[in-house]
């Protein structure tokens, strides 16, 4: 009723008198929310055949009638059923609990009588730098930002703020480009400048920053679901920390965000891509991988895909596309067909879904430049003293041929000493292991290690089959295998033996244990080398395996014989003439010589055994970072539709990589190019075609977002026809067409923001100014928001002067509650806190593990699935954090010893603290309210020194001693006080 | 001596605990909500227009989410068809196609298990418990059994994730999130959805408690549960710092308010006041969780009730306990997970000291809130995320023999707040294999949950990413025969 009584009373006037209705503003969300679900791009869904998305068909004849008849509502069916009194017509229909409101009858009503202008939603239109509408207020403007800002205040007729004192403005500005405060330094310099400071030149001093690219990693790392974990059940640590320290090295240098994102989707495709680029791409290889025992690997690698496909078009193109995994999208025009088309991009990789305990390929071994350039150097100097060891050096050369002599004199006629010894009959072992329990079987000595009787066939059986040289399997039961073998010699001399063993191994030659090794491990060649004495004669050899569980094996190579200090081997090359040695057996006379000689020869030696143990101490170091690569050709998988999203429903035919044909087309292949499937370089060069109308709006909304607390879409996720229209189109699309034009520069870009009255405005509030627009989306004065967590702990560890500045590197384990990590895990991870420095680096290089992420942060991206938005609560748990937090509580203790050192008496104290804290001095009523607080505090702490201590005892960081105790601790509960004070907690 | 004015020295007298009934600094009670904002004003006042829907038989919820998947057909699902062909092949064409989980790869046979001890029929309502549960037996007649749940969930992650979130992937809204989204709050003093985690003692399983069991999805996330732990401090950093005394934090909160007042009068914004609220609530969060974990208040003969284990912090016993009581101080929605469930090949000995664990407790709670007059209005639930096959995965009559997972019929109860007491509804096939009279979908169990409290499931939805999201998806239909 009250609906058409509305719709009378405006229906009443001339339509003519009425402001236009538009379509993409006002009709499309409605439509959008309350009709796409049954009358929109779903086909599997759509009711009637209806579709209201697409002008055509939605003003098509139905036979004698059209949902849309332009310029005559009481003939369109929309309009008849959406204001029609029978409930069995009326749309959208009861049960759907959607319902449209009077007004937005009205509107659909009206643009119908106004002729149905039908545009394209305003997201899928690419931006054009829009023209100034021009203002009342040019005193206030500094750039284009500020104009069209204005433009919109002048619609509601008020004023914005002037520029935030310089204080606020300073710390406003340092928070938002570094993450960390001013120090009362840069404070009071700011401020003697008076009217003259330079607030560019402290803007651009701040871009310079290497803090700036801390700061802004941290989103990204939220977007790209950043962690040092794989996720899900064992949550095993992996290494995609140098990715981190990439990125943040990229936002600090300024890479163009074209590069960028080149890089981040398709880094291993560039030409000559370097480690670095390769690096990148492992922006795709930071989704969680689930290694769970009963999991299929195949369910598992097509999660991956599909999260690498949501992530980007979450990222770059702000879109929904999770909705049409499993059908068509309901709002967006995005069906499953392509969906899975986009899907074929990332599905091309040699990830098989096995989760590794955290290196699932592909990934690689990332050394740093730095590093890289050391291995060079190293290879060059080991080549260079490689070849000075071998040099022609006549004095040595003549000497060498003397000794050559010497040593075949010795052995001439004496042929048992060149003779190799030999094996006198077959390899035994005990036919099946020695049981018991694991933790005893190494120490037990079972009855081959008291005697050998090779006639007892219960304690020995042949083993053919065992080869030298091969690994060989054993029984998989827990216990200890025996293997022997005897060995003649004809004459006393050393022999050296590998050995490798799964598990435990001990070795006794003739009955003398010369070996003992308890690991559990794999067999593999090479675990042990051992150098025995053989006796002339009769050797025997006996070998224990100890299996502890899993399979069982061992490994036996005689490397080398030595007759009196000569391997045989030489011996057999000095017999050869020198003219009929190869180079290289010429090579190792020389080399046997000069080492045994030479005194020089063996110090170059030294010298290249320590650059090669440099070599393998950096190559071992080189952390695994997961990366994205491509499959070759003939290996590519087939893509198709999956019903449902199940990787093992299968539907249709095979698909080609491809965009969804809303957007523009994917770049065609230049001429005399040969055709192939699309890759993600391809993507990544569409994604930054300057006429894509996405891309460019969809990061500068969320550049834009971290400095004013919410974007001007308010759904930076979502700019489809569900999100929320921008609150300021013009600059929107002024901001995303100036971003590429000006080469895809994210300095330049906040550079530009920061520089606008919009951006320097004071936070004041005026009841009356801000009583239409109580959330301030037009921005008549700046944003007052909480600080993220993870930024008040930085603040707090500066203010403390605590703070580690070091850079980079593997996640650090700050100060956490005892168990969490247990707890979680069922006891299977413990959290072993760092010590020293480590407590206090910034919260961007704390451990991330996905099950149970850092404690003290909160209202932060979970780390899981890719998060973009800004959510922001307040909870009291949260207060609890920075009140009773040990970092927050040994912050306020550091705090207040500074406090104490910079101020004679409580007076200059607590200003100073405040002063640092905020940037302005206290007023007499703050001062005397924290004086009384210190003077009460302090006064109970002299009669409770012991409660003093205890409070001075929080965190790792030693208290001055110098310090009276409950002076100090009574400073602490003040410092805390200013830790906790809004304005302080706030962005000012 | 410092010299402090007279207000203070009166404020002194008072006793710390009761702040809001000092004047002070003006924040009665009546101020104090006055000046929060929407997402903290109002103690049971939703944030959905509307809500409740409909008058509501239950105000507050308990779920003993039992991880792993209960064996229905040992515990309350009695068959004994099973019994009958005991180690014979099951004649049941489906019994091996069906999927299930990948530990049952290379196990071909499909070999029928009796129940592990007898069953009887309890109670005036005839329910049948199997000798495992005698507890549980004893309040059969309270109880209603939910004989034909069945899910599309094979694992254990996605399984939960579902029964709690309504999606098989990380990333929704729980039931309680929802609740407190919907409902609100019912107290400042204590969070409104609470999450408590238990595990076998045996420790033989490796089940995770994910934290999404309990996240808000895309909720705000002061709706998110709060996990209070099984050691230490129930709640993160609750406790004061070493050598500073509850005193000295009253008193230091009473100068962040003044300063913070002082600024909201210079710079008007009125978020000031959220911050303001959100430290006395911290405070007063503060003071009510040790009350509410000291036990001493309660009688002997109820601490006997829960048995032994009440007394270890972290069992299952004690959390049940704990339940109770933040119910009663008025938290809305407590999910006490207990995991151990999971006897793939520890059926033979685990499942007597899982139903020992988990018995008495779960009966005493039901018993210990209708004493109180709480069950009227308290809806209790107990289940897992799926039950386990009646055949027998591994070699039939080994040690290690036990049951796989097994989504396609299994038994959950309730009882109290609404719910039809003394019922069995719904059936499996003579195998206990199928659901196949009055089935249950784990959505319509949730719009069941959500009717209760009032709400019309279709009609609590949140806006995300451009759709409006529900806890039931798309489907669900309350079962209404289980309505009181």
């Amino acid at each position: 009723m009250a609906a058409s009584l509305l719709a009378l009373a405006l229906a009443a006037l001339p339509q003519s008198a009425q402001e236009p209705v538009s379509f993409r503003d006002e009709v499309l969300p409605i439509l959008s929310d309350r009709c796409f679900a049954c009358h929109g791009p779903d086909a599997g869904a759509r009711e009637s055949d209806l579709r209201l998305d697409l002008q055509e068909p939605a003003f098509a004849d139905l036979g004698g009638y059209a949902a849309i008849v332009p310029g005559q509502p009481d003939e369109s069916e929309l309009i008849l059923r959406i204001t029609t009194e029978f409930d069995s017509d009326l749309m959208p229909p009861p049960d759907s609990n959607l319902s449209l409101s009077p007004e937005e009858i009205e509107t659909l009503r009206l643009w119908v009588a106004q002729g149905a202008k039908w545009e394209k939603h305003w997201a899928f239109v690419p931006p054009e730098k829009p023209e100034f509408a021009g203002h009342s207020f040019p005193e206030w403007t500094r750039g284009p930002i500020d104009e069209y800002v204005m433009a919109q205040l002048d619609e509601r007729a008020v004023r914005p703020n002037w520029d935030a004192d310089t204080a606020s403005l300073l710390r406003r500005v340092t928070l938002d480009l570094t993450g960390l405060p001013p120090t009362p330094e840069e404070y009071r310099a700011a401020l003697a400048q008076g009217k003259r400071w330079d607030y560019e030149a402290a803007v651009d001093h701040l871009l310079a920053s290497p803090r700036y690219g801390e700061r802004m990693a941290w989103e990204w790392l939220d977007a790209a679901r950043y962690a040092d974990t794989d996720g899900f059940q064992a949550d095993p640590t992996r290494e995609m920390w140098p990715w981190r320290d990439w990125l943040v090295d990229q936002l600090n240098a300024n890479t163009p965000f074209d590069q960028l994102t080149r890089e981040m989707l398709a880094g291993d495709l560039l030409p000559d891509a370097t480690p670095e680029q390769r690096l990148g791409s492992g922006f795709n290889r930071n989704h969680m991988t689930n290694g769970e025992g009963g999991r299929i690997f195949e369910e598992t690698r097509v999660e991956n895909v599909f999260d690498r496909v949501e992530t980007t078009g979450t990222v770059w193109l702000g879109m929904t596309f999770q909705c049409a995994r499993c059908h068509d999208h309901k709002y967006d025009p995005l069906s499953q067909r392509e969906y899975y088309q986009f899907a074929d991009f990332f599905n091309q990789t040699s990830d098989t879904g096995r989760g590794s305990s955290g290196r699932s390929t592909p990934n690689m071994r990332y050394l740093d430049p730095e590093q890289r350039r050391r291995l060079q150097a190293i290879d060059l100097e080991v080549a260079d003293l490689v070849r000075q060891q071998q040099a022609p050096q006549a004095e040595w050369d003549a000497a060498q041929i003397a000794w050559e002599a010497a040593w075949l004199a010795r052995f001439a006629g004496e042929s048992e000493l060149t003779t190799p010894s030999g094996f006198a009959g077959p390899w035994w072992k005990s036919p099946q292991p020695f049981g018991g329990p694991a933790r005893e079987l190494f120490g037990r000595a079972d009855v081959p290690e008291r005697e050998v009787d090779l006639q007892d066939a219960s304690l020995w059986v042949q083993a053919t089959d065992f080869e030298e040289g091969k690994a060989y399997s054993l029984s998989r039961e827990v216990g200890s295998t025996y293997l022997y073998r005897e060995l003649h010699a004809p004459t006393e001399r050393e022999l050296s033996l590998s050995l490798g063993s799964d598990d435990a191994i001990k070795l006794w030659l003739n009955g003398t244990e010369v070996l003992a090794k308890n690991v559990a491990r794999g067999v593999a060649p090479d675990q042990e080398r051992v150098t025995v004495t053989l006796a002339e004669g009769k050797n025997t050899i006996l070998i224990k395996i100890v299996n502890t569980g899993g399979a069982a094996g061992v490994y036996f190579r005689r490397v080398e014989e030595t007759v009196a200090g000569m391997p045989l081997s030489l011996i057999e090359l000095l017999a050869k003439p020198a003219a009929q040695r190869s180079d290289e057996e010429q090579r190792q006379v020389q080399a046997a010589y000069r080492q045994q000689e030479v005194p020089e020869w063996r110090a170059l030696q030294e010298t290249i055994e320590e650059r090669r143990a440099e070599r393998q101490r950096i190559n071992q170091m080189a952390p695994t970072a997961l990366v994205m690569d491509t499959l070759p050709t003939q290996q590519q998988r087939e893509t198709r539709v999956l019903a449902g999203g199940g990787y093992d429903q299968p539907r249709g035919e095979p698909l080609q990589a491809g965009v969804p044909s809303f957007l523009p087309p994917l770049p065609t292949a230049a001429e005399g190019e040969a055709v192939r499937r699309a890759n993600r370089l391809d993507l990544a060069k569409w994604l930054l075609d300057p006429a894509h109308p996405l891309t460019a709006r969809v990061i500068v909304n969320r550049e834009w977002q971290k400095f004013f607390g919410k974007g001007l879409v308010a759904t930076p996720e979502d700019f489809g026809r569900q999100g929320s229209a921008p609150s300021h189109p013009e600059l929107l699309d002024y901001l995303a067409t100036q971003f590429v034009a000006n080469g895809w520069n994210l300095k330049a870009l906040h550079r530009e923001i920061l520089l606008s009255s919009t951006y320097r405005q004071s936070v004041s509030f005026d009841a009356d100014l801000d009583a239409d627009d109580p959330s301030n989306v037009e921005l008549r004065r700046a944003p007052r928001h909480r600080l993220p967590a993870w930024m008040l702990r930085d603040q707090a560890l500066a203010l403390a002067g605590l703070i580690n500045l070091e850079q980079g590197g593997p996640g650090v384990r700050p100060y956490q509650p005892d168990g969490v990590w247990a707890e979680a895990t069922f006891d299977t991870i413990r959290y072993s806190q760092d010590q020293g420095d480590a407590l206090y680096r910034r919260s961007l290089y704390v451990f991330w593990r996905r099950i149970v992420q850092p404690t003290f942060f909160f209202d932060t991206g979970k780390r899981q699935l890719c998060e973009v938005g800004a959510g922001r609560t307040n909870t009291p748990l949260h207060a609890l954090v920075t009140l009773n937090e040990t970092a927050y509580v040994e912050a306020a203790r550091l705090f207040a010893e500074r406090a104490w050192r910079n101020g004679e008496d409580l007076g200059e104290r607590i200003d100073w603290a405040w002063f640092a804290a905020t940037g302005r001095m206290p007023d007499a009523d703050e001062l005397e309210t924290l004086a009384r607080r210190w003077q009460e505090v302090q006064l109970h702490y002299l009669a409770q020194p012991d409660e003093a201590e205890a409070l001075l005892s929080v965190g790792a960081r030693p208290r001055d001693a110098q310090l009276m105790a409950p002076d100090l601790a009574a400073m602490t509960v003040v410092c805390s006080l200013i830790l906790n004070l809004d304005e302080v907690l706030c962005r000012s | 001596m410092t010299e402090l004015d007279p207000i203070r020295q009166a404020q002194a007298n008072i006793t710390r605990r009761n702040f809001f009934h000092r004047s002070a600094l003006g924040l009665g009670t009546a101020a104090l909500s006055a000046m929060l904002p929407r997402s903290l004003r109002g103690l049971g006042v939703s944030q959905e227009p509307g809500i409740p829907h409909f008058a509501p038989k239950a105000k507050r919820v308990i779920y003993l989410f039992q991880n792993g998947g209960p064996t229905h057909v040992d515990l309350f699902d009695w068959k004994p068809k099973l019994k009958e062909l005991h180690g014979k092949e099951m004649p049941l064409d489906s019994a091996s196609e069906v999927r299930f989980s990948s530990m049952l790869d290379g196990q071909s046979e499909r070999l029928c298990m009796g129940e592990y001890t007898d069953f009887a029929r309890h109670g005036e309502s005839g329910a049948t418990v199997s000798g495992l549960m005698p507890e549980t037996a004893k309040i059969a007649d309270k109880l209603c059994f939910v004989k034909s749940m069945h899910t599309t969930q094979v694992n254990h992650a996605p399984a939960i994730t579902f029964f709690l979130t309504g999606g098989e992937q990380p990333g929704r809204p729980s039931m309680g999130s929802w609740l407190s989204y919907g409902l609100g709050r019912a107290t400042d003093d204590l969070p409104t959805f609470v999450v408590m985690t238990s595990r076998d003692q045996e420790n033989s399983c490796g089940q995770i408690f994910y934290d999404y069991y309990w996240g808000s999805g895309f909720l705000p996330s002061v709706h998110q549960g709060v996990n209070f732990r099984g050691q230490g401090d129930p709640v993160l950093y609750l406790r004061d710092p070493n050598g500073l005394s509850r005193d000295m934090r009253r008193d230091m909160l009473d100068d962040l308010a003044a300063l913070n007042e002082k600024r909201a009068a210079e710079i008007g914004d009125p978020e000031i006041q959220t911050r303001i609220a959100q430290y006395e609530m911290a405070y007063r969060m503060q003071t009510s969780v040790p009350e509410l974990t000291d036990f001493s208040s309660e009688p002997e003969h109820v601490l006997e009730m829960y048995g032994p284990d009440v007394h270890r912090k972290g069992s299952f016993a004690y959390n049940c306990l704990m339940a109770r009581r933040l119910i009663e101080r008025g938290t809305r929605f407590v999910q006490c997970m207990h995991a151990g469930w999971d006897q793939h090949r520890n059926w033979n000995t685990q499942l007597a000291i899982q139903c020992r664990d988990t018995d008495a407790p779960s009966a005493a709670l039901v018993k210990d809130l209708e004493q109180r007059g709480l069950l009227e209005d308290t809806l209790v639930i107990w289940g897992g995320e799926f039950g386990r096959t009646p055949f027998c995965q591994g070699v039939f009559g080994a040690d290690n023999q036990g049951r796989d997972h097994h989504p396609y019929g299994f038994t959950i109860w309730m009882a109290g707040g609404g719910i039809k007491p003394g019922t069995t509804y719904g059936a499996t096939d003579e195998f206990g294999f199928h659901a196949v009279e009055n089935k249950v979908h784990v959505h319509d169990f949730q719009a069941t949950v959500l009717h209760l409290l009032g709400i019309d499931h279709e009609r609590l939805t949140y806006r995300f990413q451009g759709r409006r999201f529900r806890l039931t998806d798309v489907h669900g239909h309350v079962v209404k025969d289980i309505l009181a």
